[in-house]
């Protein structure tokens, strides 16, 4: 039941390491190996995106964001909004490298790259002058190779989808609350989409089952952070 | 049809709830990767709601006449949205049904169909289950019809409902009080937003059919439209 992402799952042939490893050497293999391959370990060792304060794990009591992203709603709302960034950010450079991908797959990368921005003006907006920057993403080929992408989209919509639920008891604000749902019918429905088209069986479709399960930002982090994606 | 279904006789799946229920050694995992006390509540809840409503089958399979005998609370705020939502899920487990019977689709999208009929059935039962924790009474199995005739109206109104399932829990996500009961309707509700998008390819129709922001539809709205159904 443990779901995270990691190397293994997004990379099964190893395109993802070797061209972090092409760029940047050996140091930035072994990161990318300690943080996919024992990820477990990484996780409990207190990594969290590069953009954050160390100090992120402290603040697990009920799966909220960590402290740098702010009090209250407003750290909630930065967190979204940071996953978002990555998202949008993963879907325009899939767009723009114009990828060999089914037709099916072209009509769903067209409607989540406008949501995905949709989504990040609409957090933006909200949050005004407490907005988040955006962190700088290298997806090291991830949606630069129409393979990779179908298998990353997938893995990235699940855990915004588990991110949104994660937080929707958290957040104060009712109309945040109603916000933050909408978003996460809108994830969940991408992500079944992205599930089906990679795998036909439609076991993708709720890889949960009838019940999509939360995950605290603790979790969503530092699977984000195994990635790699933030630099 | 003859009798309600009870808490035995729903089909469920390997879902969360039944491993939660079933499993002591899956049990303590997602307790630990859920870790927020949200999160850990929403585990405890649904086991405690299993829980309960297993020892008492016997009498709780009773069907809820119209005679409310149980605390105020069944008729009123979180009690009245769950039932809601049971007889909404009764009416799509319904419908699941009645398609499977008539036979229209075999295959993969028969075996989809199938599917997400099981996982319909599986959140009646969590929702009866949630009705009786509450100290309500879970409301009565409504009888359904369907216009079946063919294929493509079978999918046209497999979207329609579940497109309806999803807006209408998104309607009800900023009325619920109790947290573990909003925990318990937003891991439905993304689901059925997972299963209209996909059918939303089955009919060739929008998958994001509000655009990036999933839109709700109150509760007089979702009744008005589920009345055809009702025999």
């Amino acid at each position: 039941m443990t779901y995270q992402i990691n190397l293994d799952e997004v990379d099964a042939d190893g395109a993802i390491r070797e061209a972090a490893d092409a760029v940047s050497g050996d140091t930035r293999l072994s990161f990318l190996k300690k943080a996919g391959v024992a990820g477990g370990a990484a996780m409990s060792g207190g990594a969290v995106l590069s953009a954050l304060a160390p100090s992120a794990f402290a603040a697990t009591q009920h799966g909220r964001p960590p402290a740098s992203f702010g009090k209250g709603d407003v750290g909630i709302l930065n967190y979204a909004l940071t996953l978002e960034y990555l998202e949008a950010a993963f879907y325009n450079g899939a767009t723009a490298a114009n990828l060999p991908l089914s037709a099916q797959a072209v009509a769903f990368l067209k409607i989540v790259t406008e949501d995905e921005n949709k989504h990040v003006a609409f957090l933006k907006k909200a949050l005004g002058s407490k907005a988040a920057k955006s962190p700088k993403f290298d997806f090291k080929g991830a949606n630069t190779n129409a393979e990779m992408f179908m298998k990353t989209a997938q893995v990235l919509e699940n855990t915004g989808v588990h991110a949104y639920s994660g937080q929707a008891l958290n957040i104060k604000t009712p109309a945040y609350v109603k916000a933050a749902v909408s978003i996460l019918t809108v994830e969940a429905r991408h992500a079944s989409v992205i599930g089906l088209l990679n795998d036909p069986s439609g076991k993708e479709i709720a890889p949960n089952g009838p019940f999509d399960t939360p995950l605290t930002a603790s979790k969503v982090l530092a699977a984000v952070k195994a990635t790699g994606f933030i630099v | 049809m003859s009798s309600p279904p009870t808490e035995e006789s729903a089909p469920q799946p390997a879902g969360i709830v039944e491993r939660l229920v079933r499993d002591d050694l899956d049990r303590k995992r997602f307790l630990k990767m859920a870790g927020s006390a949200g999160a850990a509540s929403f585990g405890a809840f649904v086991m405690a709601a299993c829980g309960s409503s297993k020892k008492t089958a016997s009498t709780a399979a009773a069907p809820a006449a119209s005679s409310s005998t149980s605390s105020a609370s069944s008729a009123t705020g979180d009690v009245a949205i769950l039932n809601y939502a049971l007889t909404l899920e009764y009416l799509e487990t319904a419908f699941y049904e009645k398609v499977i019977a008539a036979g229209f689709y075999k295959g993969k999208v028969g075996s989809l169909l199938k599917s997400f009929g099981q996982q319909e059935a599986s959140h009646v039962a969590a929702l009866k289950a949630a009705v009786m924790k509450l100290g309500g009474t879970p409301a009565a199995q409504p009888a359904a019809k369907f216009p079946i005739e063919n294929a493509t109206q079978v999918a046209e109104l497999a979207y329609t409902v579940e497109n309806l399932g999803a807006s209408a829990y998104l309607g009800q996500a900023g009325a619920i009080k109790s947290p573990e009961v909003l925990a318990s309707a937003l891991a439905i509700h993304s689901v059925e937003a997972r299963h209209a998008a996909t059918l939303a390819t089955l009919v060739k129709k929008s998958i994001t059919p509000d655009g990036a922001f999933a839109k709700p539809a109150d509760m007089s709205t979702v009744l008005a439209a589920v009345k055809p159904f009702l025999a």
